[in-house]
């Protein structure tokens, strides 16, 4: 017999109107995803998963301004950022007050912070072409490193990304142009690539 | 087609293909021109890189902790909601006190809504954010918009030359 599966947005009006199970389903069939934008966006560190949890408490405090009309994860990704964007300023917040220093674009401080609270399955995920590849990615301004998590490992279309991030599609084609040309550029001494042409 | 039209290129192409005009000049391009065609390879061994970074499994406990702070944050009444026969109801009969306090409170709303709002209309947001809330409650969704403006602001200024940018790779496909 065919399983009835129902969807996302059938789910979270049913969470609008108190539906606790449905929230249930609805946090089962995403969690995956949004603890794979928080990992990839804030990096290594024990509490992705906290920060992960804190999303979905958010989506559900937010419950009665869901609209039929947005499509779930599109609303979903607006929170999972302003999510990430809080614990970012919090984290920065944390390492000032301890005194670790961090600069402008140099973000070895912060790598190296999180790499000393690395979970022995973490430590084995991260092998040296995912650090690199990490360092990259952090390297990159607020607004472009989200664009290009959503495109490069969600798969979200520029309408998409454009709509979880309050911006126009020029923007969000600009954001994933410019993340493009600096990683080529922050990967080329690992790559061996040789410098731009440019 | 030059070089540096070509380079300019080169990322909108990896990213979405382009236009059909834009592709067939670029390849052109590319097919007589050694330095270009190393550009792309790099553009697109740094963009592969990044599948190296792979995010953990999410524990097995994920679902449950979350539902146990929604049924948390729903008992301390953060948010008055309509009475359901669901599982925060049963935990009311443990905390009797807090349980009259919702109570009081749910008459209060109920009230304020019943005289306030035009017939045929749910309550609404003001009327609940008035009530009072505990330190701790969930954010609002008030508390969410006003942060994004915040942050968008914040990129507004971080993306101005990003869109001169890309006015600068339109023009040079209108130029094709
Ligand atoms: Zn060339």
């Amino acid at each position: 017999m065919a399983r009835l599966v129902i969807d996302d947005s059938e789910l979270m009006l049913r969470v609008r109107s108190g539906d606790h199970a449905a929230f249930g389903v609805l946090v089962d069939r995403h969690k995956q995803r949004v603890l794979n934008v928080v990992y990839r966006y804030l990096g290594p560190g024990a509490d992705a998963e906290d920060i992960a949890q804190e999303v979905f408490i958010r989506v559900y405090g937010a419950r009665r301004s869901y609209v039929a009309s947005a499509k779930f994860t599109t609303w979903l990704y607006t929170i999972c950022r302003n999510t990430c964007l809080k614990e970012q300023a919090r984290r920065k917040t944390r390492r000032a007050l301890e005194g670790i220093p961090m600069g402008g674009t140099d973000h070895s401080a912060e790598v190296a912070a999180d790499a000393q609270t690395l979970s022995p399955l973490e430590a084995v995920l991260l092998d040296e072409h995912a650090i690199v590849a990490k360092r990259a990615i952090d390297s990159l301004p607020e607004a472009q490193r989200m664009a290009l998590i959503l495109r490069k490992y969600e798969g979200s279309t520029y309408e998409e990304i454009a709509e979880a991030m309050h911006c126009s599609v020029r923007a969000v084609k600009s954001l994933l142009y410019r993340a493009r040309v600096t990683l080529r550029r922050e990967l080329a001494e690992y790559l061996e690539l040789g410098e731009p042409s440019e | 087609m030059n070089c540096r039209r070509a380079l300019k290129a080169l990322p909108e192409i990896l990213d979405d293909g382009g236009s059909d005009a834009l592709r067939a000049a670029v390849e052109e391009h590319l097919h007589g021109c050694p330095a270009c065609r190393r550009e792309r390879e790099a553009l697109s061994r740094s963009w592969e890189l990044l599948d190296a970074v792979r995010a953990p499994a999410a524990g097995p406990q994920f679902t449950a902790a979350v539902m146990t702070r929604v049924r948390a944050s729903d008992t301390r009444g953060a948010l008055p909601r309509r009475a359901t026969a669901g599982p925060g109801i049963r935990s009311w009969w443990l905390a009797p006190a807090g349980a009259m306090a919702l109570v009081a409170l749910l008459v209060v709303s109920a009230l304020v809504t019943w005289t306030h709002r035009p017939p045929g209309r749910p309550p609404t947001p003001a009327v609940v954010a008035a009530l009072p809330s505990e330190p701790g409650r969930m954010p609002t969704d008030e508390d969410i918009i006003r942060d994004l403006d915040v942050y968008e602001q914040l990129d507004v200024l971080d993306n101005l030359w990003l869109l001169a940018d890309l006015e600068v790779l339109e023009d040079s496909e209108v130029e094709l």
